[in-house]
């Protein structure tokens, strides 16, 4: 049976090896280095990463007061709450991206923040905002398990040496779920980094404007310009791979050092 | 004069008429598991909503937070910070009293070496032992100066020579100290050793109140089958010795005990303070006897062999690893022997112990 076992896993290695090799030959090495330094794509890393990050930032000042409510707090409809944070994980970032264009758009939101001369839709910021949409329920998930995993009795050990609640969070609290928290944050950056969905809906498909690593490979290969779309797909997968093997580092180290 | 004051507190599982403490005083609250021991910590600490008042020092606390109430609370998994090293948990633990850094450096050094952990300043706490831990952990319970000590069965987790000279060393820094303590365990001997008043919990409230004297030797308290029982052995005083030693008579056998420079019919000592061996030991025949396993009982996690001498029996606690290893069976031949300096005469007056 072990033996069918390995061929499963050959089997799922192989058909991501297949991928990659495709994407590979397209390509050769001196037009990747040529369309790497491309203004396009030097413009959609750039945003990218811009983007991604911004989002992340702001998924984490929301998701971690949200985790630590969830995990140490009992209140009324605390089920059916945490149920509810839920839903942007089951939903697909097309409808994500769809409501937050309704939301945003002219009729609700959009007519209020227009009086301000704010306005998300089609811009760079509404791709934050469609990426910290996706982004935050990955951190309130990650983040609400590591605070789980602390036992409460360190918060009671820091009321009894006299720190109020805010210096138990902080001094306490935090520096103990710091590699949990370093795990969302990066499974949440590779998950922004190559949003597509949510963000076509809300921020569109603008060269030079809100044109990211996914939106770049999306005109450019509707547009013929497949070294472009291939370059841009090799950053994502590089940066990708990089970041989830600094995420399964992360992971060996805290069981190594687990208090 | 009462240090702290509970009255008529209620929760899911304490009904508790009245507690009192009295300042420096270090009372023992002795219970079997579920009886709500560790319930009126937590309620005391602030950490469990009830009804009812907790006056401390005169100042009713119940209304505050628990970060507020200045009680220390040293817990039985004691939950050192473990991103923090020896010397930072202590420190963070002095936060509350605004020292300048002088200062601070000077109290930690202080608090270090009243602990005899100067040399763990620098480690974090997966680097220390059981017995460092628990130095280090009533060392940040005494730190931020509380008014009233909370100690839920601290010494637990320590084998029984540990946990024995933590407390001897842990009784003597309260006395120093003179800092008001509350000290949970179910185990009498260590209540005998530590309590200045000893108070029996049971199903949620105080049953029994005073000292060691008080409850066990002179009432025979009733109800308190949950606790490792002394043995107390009745008999005379034969005759003296004149080197600090009596020989006394114990139903067919001779002790010898501790010359107390006074009159006494009883002997006490603790079922773990006897040691059990199958085979005959080498070196002195000094209160060793041979017997025969009568019965067999378990107290928690450890073994209670009761064995018949001649006339006599005795209760022996052991580990129950250790009875394992040894391989014992009813009405198998053992050897015990009856530790010299744990053997007290007992007479009119309170007992003490020097073990």
């Amino acid at each position: 049976m072990i033996r069918v076992f390995y061929l499963a896993l050959w089997i799922c290695c192989l058909s991501i090896f297949g991928v990659l090799l495709s994407l590979a030959v397209q390509i050769d090495l001196l037009e990747i280095v040529a369309t790497l330094i491309a203004s396009e794509t030097l413009f959609a890393v750039k945003l990218s990463l811009v983007a991604s990050v911004s989002a992340v930032m702001i998924a984490l000042i929301l998701g971690i007061p949200t985790a630590y409510i969830l995990a140490r707090k009992d209140f009324p409809g605390k089920f059916i709450i945490d149920t509810f944070l839920d839903i942007p994980l089951v939903m697909t970032p097309l409808v994500i991206g769809m409501g937050l264009l309704f939301l945003l758009g002219p009729d609700l939101l959009g007519k209020y923040l227009s009086r301000f001369d704010i306005d998300f839709l089609f811009s760079s910021s509404g791709a934050i905002i469609a990426q910290t949409f996706i982004a935050t329920p990955l951190i309130i998930r990650s983040c609400r398990s590591t605070f789980e995993e602390i036992d409460e009795k360190y918060d009671w050990a820091g009321y009894t040496i006299g720190l109020s609640n805010q210096q138990v969070f902080m001094r306490i609290i935090l520096p103990m779920a710091r590699n949990g928290i370093l795990s969302g944050t990066i499974l949440a950056w590779t998950r922004t980094l190559g949003e597509f969905g949510a963000t076509l809906m809300v921020a569109g498909a603008t060269r030079f404007r809100t044109e990211t690593l996914p939106i770049a490979i999306y005109l450019n290969l509707t547009s013929g310009e497949i070294g472009i779309a291939i370059t841009c797909a090799w950053v994502l997968i590089v940066s990708g791979f990089i970041l989830m093997l600094t995420l399964k580092w992360l992971g060996y180290r805290s069981k190594a050092t687990e208090f | 004069m009462s240090d702290i004051v509970l009255k008529n507190i209620s929760s899911r599982f304490v009904n508790l008429e009245r507690l009192e403490i009295n300042k420096g005083e270090l009372a023992v609250l002795v219970g079997p598991s579920g009886a709500g021991k560790t319930s009126l910590l937590n309620i005391i600490a602030g950490f469990v909503a009830h009804r009812g008042t907790i006056t401390l020092g005169q100042k009713s606390v119940e209304s505050l937070p628990p970060f507020k109430r200045k009680i220390g609370y040293l817990f039985q998994d004691l939950f050192l910070f473990p991103h923090m090293t020896v010397s930072q948990n202590l420190k963070i633990a002095m936060k509350s009293r605004k020292l300048s850094n002088g200062q601070l450096e000077e109290e930690t050094s202080r608090i270090l070496e009243m602990f005899r952990v100067s040399s763990l300043a620098s480690s974090f706490p997966n680097q220390l032992s059981g017995g460092e831990k628990q130095r280090v952990a009533m060392a940040r319970a005494v730190a931020s100066k509380p008014r009233l000590l909370l100690l839920d069965e601290p010494f637990s987790h320590l084998d029984y020579k540990t946990a024995r000279y933590l407390r001897h060393e842990f009784k003597k820094l309260q006395k120093k100290l003179n800092l008001t303590t509350l000290f949970v365990t179910h185990n009498l001997h260590e209540a005998q050793e530590l309590g200045d008043k000893i108070m029996v919990m049971e199903n949620g409230s105080i049953s029994q109140t005073g000292s060691f004297a008080d409850l066990w030797l002179e009432q025979e308290a009733t109800g308190l089958s949950f606790l490792e029982k002394p043995n107390l052995l009745n008999g005379q005083i034969q005759r003296k010795l004149g080197n600090g030693l009596v020989e006394f008579k114990w139903g067919d056998k001779l002790l010898l005990v501790a010359d107390e420079g006074v009159n006494f019919e009883q002997v006490i000592i603790w079922p773990s303070d006897i040691h059990i061996l199958p085979l005959q030991p080498e070196g002195p025949v000094i209160n060793r006897f041979m017997g025969n396993i009568k019965k067999v009982t378990t107290i928690d996690h450890n073994i209670i062999i009761h064995v018949q001498l001649g006339l006599n029996t005795l209760s022996v606690m052991v580990e129950s690893h250790y009875f394992k290893t040894l391989g014992l069976r009813l009405n198998d031949p053992v050897y015990v022997l009856l530790r010299l300096w744990c053997l007290r005469g007992i007479s009119a007056s309170t007992p003490g112990n020097n073990c």
